[in-house]
């Protein structure tokens, strides 16, 4: 019952490039996919994969739509995003966590309503929900670290990875709220009809994952 | 009798469920919004579109079937019923309210295996009506809560657990058990039963072979004997398939198509809303969701006629209107036109210009 091809939706960038190395050493390999072309699609008929790279944030929606069987993305966009996928490995490589920052020495005095930039309204929001702390949050779309020195808000919740761009700018974490990681995730419906080769690569993933 | 279909997959359902000795419900397009503010929770969509009628009270644009059939439903007899309704509903992507049309049975009476492996079986035949390439996935509630309740993980560790479980998320089911203190025994037992092998016959064993609580062997069984009435070569275990214990209990189920990426069909066993309405009967049912099957290629089939009129500008109308009369008591289909139609197709060509 399973399909010709298993269609797997790449991020665009440093993940997707590591991703497609483990894909690769697992044996899903297929020829241009890294070259450095305007192809949008590569196919390799003899394992049965088509690879296409899409923006990182998309990866979820071309799976949770079906026009992607498998793809990666980051732990962040699904808990940001919610989509209706099945979340079948953590791939132990994009690791960062989901922090709020705020300027050195902030203290929340929860005398007022805290002002939080964020790309992440959902992840913020729930945050604070568990908290109790009322909030009015401020969506960003980039230079999220501007938004405290500016004077629009007091902190941030970001993705934080080594925390350089946090020190340059006089911001600290003050509290993490989730690891964030790669994740293989998996479009239901073609989990049902292409399960033996969804199992297969995830298990091989998951043992290069394991060397 | 060649009466082209207007919506082949839909008069299909309806076909096979009126086969199968259910009979058509048919309901108004509002209820009164009480019903549907009391449980919420039941409904996918939480948003409802109200107005005040006439008389003042406060009504909603029907926003799901089985909530208006189990209200009107009385204890003291078992029904089988049918329906093909629009229910108005927010869509997750747009925020707008969008209007969808849902098929379905519901089962509603003295509900035991029989019954409820018939239900499975018109599902399973619902499906085909779609497409061959179909899957019909199964689980247990009773055993899931089960084994959530022998973890005996605090409220918010269950619902991470139910989270992962739903999400086939194996990896932090496991980081959230050792977080939560689960004993490891406990704790591969989840992981066990989250990666069971899909095959009925595979799974039901090894459902069997556990002893996870008092209750367990004769539910586990309960379920096998149900499964073991049906097509199994479409049918698989999978327990990512939940639904909300408030309302359904027992067995729960989803539908898939090759070809469309979401569920076409959902179902379940669902005493508990009949609980919440003061009902003491059991009932079990499901609905295929028509929209969902709107762009699948399935579906896309030339219209067939068996005549097809061509007439001119000097054609006698008379002659025109004697061939759909004489069609409609042959019990025959035809279309006329001024030229031949794009798409059509046709048995005979009457070309009166």
């Amino acid at each position: 019952m399973g399909n010709r091809y298993l269609n797997i939706a790449l991020p665009k960038g440093r993940l997707g490039e590591k991703v497609y190395a483990m894909l690769e050493s697992a044996g899903f390999g297929c020829p241009g996919v890294m070259d450095n072309s305007r192809k949008l699609i590569f196919e390799n008929e003899d394992v049965g994969v088509r690879y296409f790279w899409v923006k990182p944030s998309d990866v979820a929606i071309y799976v949770e739509r079906g026009a992607a069987d498998l793809g990666v993305c980051g732990k962040d966009i699904l808990l940001e995003y919610e989509p209706d996928v099945y979340e079948l490995l953590d791939l132990g490589i994009g690791k960062c966590k989901m922090a709020v920052a705020a300027p050195k020495g902030f203290v929340d005095g929860r005398e007022r309503i805290l002002k939080v930039a964020t790309k992440f309204v959902n992840i913020a929001a729930d945050h604070y929900r568990k908290a109790g702390r009322q909030v009015d949050i401020i969506k960003l779309n980039g230079s999220i670290e501007l938004a405290p020195i500016l004077g629009l808000s007091d902190t941030i919740v970001d993705i934080v990875e080594t925390g350089t761009t946090l020190k340059e700018n006089d911001l600290e974490v003050i509290e993490t709220i989730v690891q964030i990681s790669a994740r293989l995730i998996c479009n239901r419906s073609s989990y049902k009809f292409n399960s033996d080769v969804i199992i297969k690569l995830c298990n091989a993933l998951a043992a290069i994952k394991e060397k | 009798m060649s009466i082209p279909e207007i919506n082949p997959i839909s008069d299909r359902l309806m076909s096979l469920f009126a086969g199968c000795g259910y009979t058509q419900y048919k309901m108004s397009k509002f209820e009164e919004y009480e019903l549907y503010a009391e449980n919420k929770a039941f409904l996918p969509s939480k948003s409802i579109i109200t107005f005040t009628d006439t008389d003042g009270r406060l009504m909603a644009l029907k926003p799901d079937v089985t909530l208006s059939i189990v209200k009107n439903f009385r204890d003291g007899k078992t029904e089988k019923l049918y329906y093909k309704e629009s229910v108005y509903r927010t869509d997750s992507n747009t925020a707008a309210f969008a209007e969808i049309t849902q098929a379905g049975i519901e089962y509603i009476g003295d509900v035991d295996v029989i019954s409820l492996s018939e239900v499975l079986t018109v599902a399973q035949l619902s499906l085909d009506c779609v497409s061959e390439q179909n899957v019909l996935d199964v689980s247990s509630l009773a055993l899931l809560s089960a084994l959530l309740d022998k973890l005996c993980p605090d409220g918010e560790t269950r619902a991470k657990l139910i989270h992962c479980i739903e999400h086939k998320n194996v990896h932090e089911a496991a980081f959230v058990c050792n977080e939560a203190d689960v004993s490891e025994e406990n704790k591969a037992l989840l992981l066990q039963i989250m990666t069971l092998d899909p095959d009925p016959d595979k799974a039901c064993a090894v459902l069997c072979s556990l002893a996870v609580c008092g209750g367990w062997k004769a539910e586990a069984e309960n379920f096998k004997k149900v499964l073991s009435a049906l097509d199994k070569s479409k049918l698989r275990v999978d327990f990512s398939v939940l639904s909300d214990t408030n309302y359904y209990n027992g067995i729960v189920f989803r539908g898939y198509i090759n070809g469309v990426p979401s569920a076409v069909l959902s179902g379940g066993q669902y005493d508990m809303l009949m609980r919440r309405l003061k009902k003491t009967s059991s009932a079990v049912g499901f609905a295929v969701y028509l929209d969902r099957l709107d762009n699948f290629s399935g579906q896309a089939e030339t219209p067939y006629y068996d005549t097809l009129v061509l007439y001119g500008d000097n054609t006698d109308a008379k002659a025109v209107c004697n061939v759909i009369k004489s069609s409609a008591d042959a019990k025959k289909s035809v279309k006329t036109a001024k030229e031949p139609p794009e798409n059509v197709k046709y048995g005979k060509l009457l070309d009166l210009r």
